[in-house]
């Protein structure tokens, strides 16, 4: 059996309203030196931002072990590095599940608020994983820290044994945002 | 005889020196204005790019002559921050002697010296036009540093003669 599975995903960022606040100048008067005072400010809102996100290529199914990738991203967050993360796949009713364009092939996905994958938690599709933590909170590319998080695919082999031979591709999208 | 013609010269000059005292003026006092100041709301940032807010101002200086602006913040020692209540945002602040951003930048109680093109016309340049401009700008890496919030603070600009 040939499959293949390639994941293509995305990011979102959270964005919530925020006030400005009352302000008033004051002007120079008239003398042999003047004084004026602007009031300043600015809002920033929560964000989030997920990079450094790459296609998972699960391979060829040899018959008989699990099919398997993981993939270390970047987690940036403005508001003390917590988040939530959901995640929804490309089947029917968003469900993790690869296609032929005729078979589906489910997959499993797990995620981790550390690099590497030891520790993940299951995701359910549509189900947010909350309490995660760890977001870099000065960089949104992680340059300095390097990335903090990471996902796990994984096609049983109980599932690819079942499925006709072919190309099998899907796309798992990730939503980070603030965990409330 | 000799006594009379002593004094009649000291007495002239004496004289002579009065007279110029009262024909002459006494040096006028420079008098300087900053005026037309807005507050500078830089707004809700985006996620993409700078903040920044400019604001030109009338500079007013008679008789005319060259000035000189110091800028201080609100943050420590006149440190140009905004503040959140628990964490500070910083910005640049730059000087321009004519109308539109551009000029100098600023460093927080270090006079900038050498400005020209005051307005002498009219201390609330309502002859003349303005004079001078101040940009303010939030620096993308400052802004994706910082915590979500509203920060703020105050910009005070002192003009005087150079």
């Amino acid at each position: 059996m040939n499959a293949q599975s390639k994941i293509r995903l995305v990011a979102a960022i959270s964005i919530l309203s925020m006030s400005s606040i009352a302000l008033a100048a004051t002007q120079g008067s008239l003398g042999t030196t003047s004084t004026g005072i602007s009031a300043l400010d600015a809002q920033i809102p929560v964000f989030y931002k997920i990079t450094d996100v790459a296609d998972l290529h699960l391979g060829i199914f040899d018959g008989s072990g699990d099919m398997e990738q993981d993939d270390d991203v970047c987690v940036y967050s403005n508001d003390l590095g917590h988040y939530k993360v959901t995640a929804t796949g490309s089947g029917a009713a968003n469900a993790f599940t690869l296609t032929d364009g005729t078979h589906t092939l489910p997959y499993t996905v797990k995620w981790n608020d550390e690099d590497g994958t030891n520790g993940n938690a299951s995701l359910t599709s549509g189900t947010p994983l909350t309490t995660q933590t760890g977001a870099d909170q000065t960089e949104p590319d992680c340059t300095t820290l390097g990335n903090n998080a990471n996902f796990q695919v994984t096609i049983a082999a109980s599932a690819a044994i079942q499925r006709p031979a072919g190309d099998y591709t899907g796309t798992v999208t990730f939503v980070i945002a603030e965990d409330n | 005889m000799v006594r009379r013609l002593f004094y009649r010269p000291y007495y002239l000059g004496s004289l002579l020196g009065a007279i110029l005292a009262i024909l002459s003026p006494p040096a006028a006092t420079q008098q300087m204005r900053l005026s037309n100041i807005a507050d500078l709301p830089l707004g809700r940032w985006s996620g993409v790019g700078d903040l920044t807010r400019d604001d030109d101002l009338c500079v007013y200086m008679n008789p005319p002559g060259r000035y000189r602006v110091t800028a201080t913040g609100s943050g420590t020692a006149g440190a140009f921050w905004l503040s959140n209540g628990n964490a500070v945002l910083p910005y640049a602040a730059r000087w321009n002697d004519s109308k539109g951003p551009g000029g100098n930048l600023l460093t927080a109680g270090v006079p900038l010296t050498n400005q020209s093109g005051a307005n002498s016309q009219r201390d609330d340049c309502s002859l003349g036009g303005l004079t001078a401009n101040i940009s303010i700008t939030i620096t993308t890496s400052a802004l994706f540093a910082a915590r979500a919030g509203g920060y703020s603070g105050t910009l005070t600009l002192l003009i005087g003669p150079d």
